[in-house]
């Protein structure tokens, strides 16, 4: 997929495939596939509950994790332009809350006939949902970059031993990216045949672009299935993985997410 | 030559929207030739491919493999039966090059180490190694073919099938390509390719087989179906030079 022409959008969604794509091509530490899910559900849920306030540094200590995990697989890069992009949907759907709560008046918007309020408990509760959420985003992305996405997948077999989430999983995986390409495909096509600039032809463009990009979709789709199929030897759909044993990294990993739970979740070392 | 090894008998295919693809073709493949499917766009060639490899199921008729009947998804037929789709972005969906070789034989639960080395030999193979770390949406047309090909050819499939091999690549490619079949054909594999590349038919193929509008029309020596202007200016072929 070269770089096309194209606006925002088709840029958001190639950097959105890149990142997944990156994800998925496999994390710098092999661990096996039911430690690595665990790891990532505690600390999910360790982080998703802890209250990030009363901001201190220990309240950044997530994203500061993320950091050197991402660092540690070389995809620092993922994760900046994810921290980035889920900043700014994450202030639009906490912004609502500054002017929701009922408190001290901090100051007052006037939108024509509308009037709203916004509240020093307002900022402070959406100022720590902002960062409960962007903390949870960049503590999952981290490990993931580190472990890759598929032992995770391959993890929840533990869960489901028919199998047959982790291979939804699997394949959805490998079509998201897939779709997002075909997708920005789409509209650069559209878009190379577009005579005159203007708003109307570029909402025209998306609009029509959304059942062709469906059928075509569905398209690819089975044509990747069938290449799939073709190269499943086992008979079977595939794995995502090879079969991986225990090793020495597992246990090193245990302590340092009981580390993680203690200082930041428990904060008893503070 | 002798050993039939995948035939069809009175194949139709048919596809959701009512569009015929196939009426009723029946062909034999016979252990360690090559043969080559010629004829105009929109002939039927892919999908007679598909449904030879056992992907999609014929409406009417039925395919064998060595005598007995092909069971979709069956491992065996499978591992027999490797394809290589016209368009590479079909068939190569794994984050990474060597993710997309691994694809195979990490199915066959082979040990890392030995999957690694088969890699590396099949990306050597088709002069991919030097992309094994980039993804494969991030290669050139002519680059993700020659791993669409290497993608099979690492498990060694006793059939070989090829949809439009040669198209949009460039003469050194189609040379090694030719390299690749005629070595594979000294061990005794199968090679079944779809093509409008006449020439490339011509030089390689012990047979060559006809389709036009879902229906077989000729089968026969290169030598017999090129002495047949007529035959292939109605397939939309063109006669190669100096011949």
């Amino acid at each position: 997929m070269r770089r096309c022409r194209g606006g925002l959008l088709a840029s958001y969604l190639e950097a959105v495939s890149e990142v997944l794509n990156g994800l998925l091509a496999g994390g710098a530490w092999r661990l096996y596939p039911f430690t690595s899910l665990t790891v990532l559900i505690v600390l999910v849920v360790s982080t998703a509950y802890t209250d990030p306030f009363p901001f201190t540094f220990i309240s950044m200590i997530p994203i500061i994790v993320a950091l050197i995990l991402s660092a540690i697989s070389h995809r620092l890069a993922y994760l900046l332009k994810t921290i980035a992009t889920s900043s700014l949907f994450l202030t639009v759907i906490s912004l609502p809350l500054i002017f929701y709560l009922p408190g001290r008046p901090l100051v007052r918007v006037e939108l024509g006939f509308v009037s709203l309020t916004a509240t020093v408990e307002g900022l402070s509760r959406a100022s720590a949902f902002f960062l409960r959420c962007l903390n949870t985003i960049s503590i999952s992305l981290g490990w993931m970059s580190l472990v890759g996405v598929d032992p995770l997948i391959e993890g929840l077999r533990f869960i489901d031993p028919s199998g047959t989430i982790p291979l939804l999983l699997f394949l959805s995986t490998r079509y998201i990216p897939l779709s997002i390409r075909e997708t920005v495909r789409i509209l650069a096509a559209r878009e190379s045949r577009m005579m005159r600039r203007d708003r109307g032809v570029a909402w025209m463009i998306l609009s029509t672009s959304i059942g062709d990009l469906l059928l075509r979709s569905l398209h690819r789709a089975e044509r990747v299935g069938m290449a799939m199929r073709a190269r499943a030897l086992s008979g079977r759909l595939p794995s995502p993985t090879t079969h991986s044993a225990l090793s020495l990294r597992d246990l090193i990993v245990l302590p340092l997410v009981a580390l993680y739970i203690v200082i930041y979740s428990l904060r008893w070392l503070i | 030559m002798t050993d039939e090894i995948l035939s069809c008998s009175d194949v139709w295919f048919r596809y959701p929207d009512g569009t015929i693809a196939l009426r009723g073709i029946s062909l034999t493949i016979y252990e360690g030739e090559i043969l080559a499917i010629l004829g105009p766009n929109g002939a039927g060639k892919s999908t007679l491919l598909l449904v030879l490899a056992g992907l999609l199921k014929p409406w009417r008729g039925f395919v064998s493999y060595r005598g007995e009947r092909l069971r979709v998804d069956d491992p065996l037929i499978r591992r027999s039966i490797g394809m290589v789709f016209q368009n590479p972005d079909d068939q190569l969906f794994c984050p990474t090059v060597f993710d997309d070789l691994a694809f195979s034989l990490r199915q066959l639960e082979l040990p890392e180490d030995e999957i690694k080395r088969r890699v590396e030999e099949a990306a050597l193979l088709v002069g991919v190694s030097h992309l094994l770390h980039k993804p494969p949406y991030r290669l050139s047309f002519g680059e993700k073919k020659r791993v669409a090909l290497a993608s099979i050819l690492i498990y060694d499939p006793e059939i070989l099938i090829l949809d439009e091999p040669t198209s949009s690549m460039s003469p050194r490619f189609i040379f090694q390509i030719k390299e690749i079949l005629e070595e594979r054909r000294s061990i005794g594999r199968t090679h079944i390719l779809a093509t409008q590349d006449v020439e490339f038919a011509y030089e390689l193929a012990d047979r060559i087989v006809i389709i036009i509008e879902g229906r077989l029309r000729r089968e026969g020596s290169p030598e017999i179906i090129i002495q047949e202007p007529n035959l292939l200016e109605e397939a939309d072929l063109k006669i190669p030079k100096g011949v």
